[in-house]
């Protein structure tokens, strides 16, 4: 199969899984090129037509810390996978909101500081889907401890939030959207067959740090 | 086939202060579960080396990864131990 033929095959796969991911948390749009995401038109809607998608404007629904005790309720993110050798290079992503996350993997101007453990290290074993369960985490500040020295992009986000929340989610309650049943071979008898009581994860300041 | 729930609690393969209680349906299957574990980024997705399974924690008894856990007889309130392998080969070729 030829590059070009893996690159369509590779779009269309990556539409279908944000496609079965919509949810109350998650949204986006699909696009040819900026121009069309930026004026919000010619949204490609079907599976057929994502060979020439290239484009994503992620919505989250959900709230994030802008600043020390304010919150935005809802941010948007641009993903491109007009990337060399993507997907084993991650996609490039900006900050589409104007109010961009007051955290350490955001900073107006440069794109979401992934870290290799989200996309570098799966070596193209890993689709948009995965991209965006990491994003919404991220905002959600729902992530383990980076160590006492990690101060990423926002050294100040982090000690608040680790006054404030003692290094637990913002909202530990959020339903986050979930990769589709049939990306793992899942029958679809068993979608929503799992459903998380309780997830207790040790809050380790002193843990082995993940990102690069 | 029963469709009702039942909870399940999951340890962590290498901190046991972390475990995950989840409400699954008995044809859930060890593979199914290990996904649902790296979804919620309770465990890591394995390198290409390494593998998860999940074991009985009564019994100690390691479950087939395609076997439903009613099959395994397992209920409610069943205890399941994730245990992280990577084979030699790799370990070697790693170095």
């Amino acid at each position: 199969m030829s590059r070009l033929n893996d690159l369509a095959g590779r779009r269309r796969f990556d539409f279908s899984i944000l496609t079965d991911m919509r949810c109350e948390v998650f949204d986006f749009t699909a696009h040819v090129n900026v121009a069309d995401l930026n004026d919000r038109k010619h949204a490609i809607t079907r599976v057929d037509d994502a060979v020439r998608v290239s484009k994503y404007r992620l919505v989250f629904r959900m709230p994030t810390l802008i600043g020390p005790g304010r919150f935005s309720s809802s941010t948007e993110i641009g993903v491109s996978t007009d990337v060399v050798d993507y997907p084993i290079n991650e996609p490039n992503t900006w900050m589409i909101s104007p109010d961009v996350p007051w955290s350490p993997h955001f900073r107006e101007g440069s794109p979401v500081c992934l870290g290799n453990e989200a996309w570098k290290d799966h070596r193209g074993h890993i689709t948009l889907g995965h991209l965006v369960l990491h994003l919404a985490r991220l905002l959600n500040w729902d992530e383990k401890g980076r160590g006492l020295g990690y101060v990423g992009w926002n050294g100040t986000a982090i000690e608040y939030h680790r006054t404030h929340y003692r290094g637990r989610p913002l909202n530990p309650d959020i339903k986050y959207p979930t990769l589709p049943s049939w990306l793992s071979g899942t029958p679809d008898t068993m979608s929503d067959g799992f459903e998380i009581i309780t997830m207790s994860v040790a809050w380790k300041p002193s843990s082995v740090e993940w990102l690069q | 086939m029963s469709t009702d729930k039942i909870n399940i609690k999951l340890l962590h393969p290498t901190n046991s202060e972390e475990s995950l209680t989840a409400a699954v349906l008995p044809t859930a299957t060890p593979a199914y579960l290990i996904q649902q574990m790296i979804n919620a980024k309770f465990i890591p997705a394995p390198s290409r080396a390494s593998q998860y399974a999940l074991s009985n924690v009564q019994t100690g008894q390691q479950l087939l990864e395609n076997t439903t856990l009613q099959a395994a007889g397992l209920g409610d309130g069943a205890i399941l131990a994730v245990h992280h392998s990577t084979s030699g080969a790799a370990r070697a070729l790693e170095r």
